[in-house]
Order: structure tokens, then C-alpha cells, then sequence
């Protein structure tokens, strides 16, 4: 939980005549900065070493430079959380492009239309056919957040879990489930676009 | 001091901005973990990071003795040492920043071959 407003800015007041009190500044801040970034609803699946990268770089930040902050334009939380929430948001994005060059949706081991080689912008596939519209057009909430999940390529049985509406479930019954739902969607995707007859 | 600021003081060690880049930069060169390099600076390890929080001391040789001094005195470290590797720190940091600044050897005959037309 964040200190009081008045607290922040006589910390950061501190910081500024005297730069030697940073460890101060920093233990106010950097829990609750921390706090506020895991619970906000767009980072509730992002792993928490991110999300400690991402507040350290935003307190390092002002640490560096604390007279780029205007007291008089905005609370001093928030524009921690503006830095750190870019800062995530660029690891994210870099991790996503990383995990899909190396992980090019193999998972789904989908036999994609030719038409979709050479897109060179585009590293993950397309799934704008009719067949796969169809498909996917079908699928219940659940499912499309699952579907969601892993064109992200994301991994942790949790978020397909919360996706699911089945976190309250043991793990053992979770892993199940979610596997049994990843298939499903998996083989009906893989069937409409031609690579499984059965 | 929380694990958190303790951590948080360690990664600014690749910034030179902080006196964080020094101590880190010592470290590696001599091949001190951290309980050797907190004997060697007799400090603990909040007083370290705390330290390690501070700016780099400023260049100028007069400025750079009272910002050593101040610091030590602030955080009980050893006034001598940290001179010593806040200076090392600051050779280093300049060594590197005109490294990055030149040209590397193996760009320009690349750039000349793109230059000729076929």
C-alpha cells in the first residue's frame, strides 16, 4: 500500500537536496510501487521477476533524476507506475517476440495455409481463414480465452486455469482440465485447417 | 533494509551513474563476493547498499575528496578504499564511454564495400 501523498513528496523533496538519502527514497517506494504493478488487473499473469525489474528500473529512474518529477502534475505513485508500466509493457512485448521466434506456435501443431509464408512482419500465424474463423467464431468464453492464452504462447497452467474459471480447483484437477481444454481447441483448429482427418 | 532495496542497490551497479558501477566494477577486477567486499569496506550490508544508491562522485578533484568523505562518514565505510574505487570506477566508465563512442575496426571496410556500386 502506497504512503500518504505528503510523505512521497517530502521523500522525494529529501532525495533532491540530498541525493546521499536514495536507500531511504527507495525503501518507501519500492515495495509499494512492487504491490500496485502485481495487482493491477492488466499484469495479474505476468511473472513477478518482471514485475520487480520493472519497479527497480522506475525507482532507479527517479533515483537518477529526481527533478524530471513535477510534483504539481501528478502524484508521485503514479508516475512511478507510469515508468514502471511502460517498462513492463516493453519487457513483455520483447519477451513475446522472443518466445515466439523461438517457440513459433509448435505447441498447436497446426498445418497452416501456404498462403501465409513470407510474411516476414508477422512471426506468429494467421488464423483469418473461413475454416479457422468458423472454428474459432465457435468457441465458448472459456474457450476463446484459452485460445488467447496460447497465441500468446503463454505457459502457466494458472492463468489458463483462472481463464477457465477453475483456479479454485486442486492443481492435479487444474493441469487436467486445462490440458483437456488446450486439445480440444488444438484438434478442432487442426482439423479445420486440413491437418488431421480423424 | 529490505531484500528488495538490498537487490535493487546491486543492479544499479550497471548503471555509472551510480557509485553502485565502482563497487561493482571493483568487485569483479579483484574477485571479492559480497561478504569479502563488506570486510574490505568494513561497512554492513544496508550501509553498503545505501551507499551503492549514491551518485558517483563527482569528477573535480576537490569535489570528488568531499563527496568520498561525505559518503564514507555517512554510511561507516572505509574512506580510503572508496576513494580508491570510485576512482577506478570513474577511469572505467570513461574508458568505456570512449570505446563506445569510436567506431568499431570492422565497420568501416563493411560500410566502403556497401558504398561501391557493382
Amino acid at each position: 500500500m502506497w504512503p500518504a501523498d505528503d510523505t512521497l513528496v517530502d521523500a522525494w523533496a529529501a532525495l533532491v537536496a540530498d541525493p546521499d538519502t536514495a536507500a531511504a527514497f527507495a525503501e518507501l517506494v519500492l515495495d509499494p510501487l512492487t504491490q500496485a504493478l502485481a495487482a493491477h488487473r492488466r499484469f495479474r499473469f505476468t511473472d513477478p521477476d518482471s514485475i520487480s525489474d520493472a519497479a527497480g528500473v522506475a525507482v532507479l529512474a527517479v533515483l537518477k533524476s529526481p527533478t524530471r518529477y513535477d510534483p504539481s502534475r501528478s502524484p508521485l505513485h503514479r508516475y512511478l507506475e507510469m515508468i514502471a508500466t511502460r517498462k513492463l509493457l516493453s519487457l513483455l512485448t520483447a519477451e513475446k517476440k522472443h518466445r515466439a521466434g523461438r517457440i513459433p506456435w509448435d505447441s498447436v501443431e497446426l498445418d497452416l495455409p501456404a498462403r501465409n509464408e513470407g510474411a516476414e512482419d508477422d512471426d506468429s500465424p494467421s488464423f483469418d481463414t473461413p475454416e479457422l474463423q468458423a472454428v474459432i467464431a465457435g468457441l465458448t468464453v472459456a474457450e476463446r480465452a484459452v485460445f488467447d492464452l496460447l497465441r500468446t504462447d503463454e505457459r502457466r497452467t494458472a492463468a489458463f486455469a483462472e481463464a477457465l474459471g477453475i483456479a479454485g480447483l486442486p492443481v492435479p484437477e487444474q493441469e487436467a482440465e486445462v490440458k483437456r481444454a488446450k486439445d480440444r481447441i488444438k484438434a478442432r483448429l487442426k482439423r479445420a485447417a486440413g491437418g488431421d482427418h480423424d | 533494509m529490505t531484500d528488495a532495496t538490498l537487490r535493487l542497490a546491486a543492479r544499479a551497479g550497471v548503471d555509472p551513474h551510480f557509485l553502485a558501477f565502482a563497487v561493482a566494477e571493483y568487485a569483479a577486477a579483484e574477485g571479492l563476493d559480497e561478504p569479502a567486499l563488506l570486510a574490505a569496506l568494513g561497512a554492513t550490508p544496508a550501509a553498503l547498499a545505501a551507499a551503492r544508491l549514491c551518485g558517483m562522485p563527482r569528477a573535480d578533484p576537490a569535489e570528488f575528496r568531499e563527496d568520498v568523505d561525505r559518503i564514507a562518514a555517512k554510511f561507516g565505510l572505509d574512506r580510503d578504499l572508496l576513494g580508491m574505487i570510485a576512482k577506478r570506477g570513474q577511469v572505467t566508465a570513461d574508458l568505456r564511454r570512449a570505446r563506445d563512442e569510436q567506431p568499431t575496426e570492422s565497420a568501416a571496410p563493411v560500410l566502403a564495400a556497401r558504398d561501391r556500386t557493382p
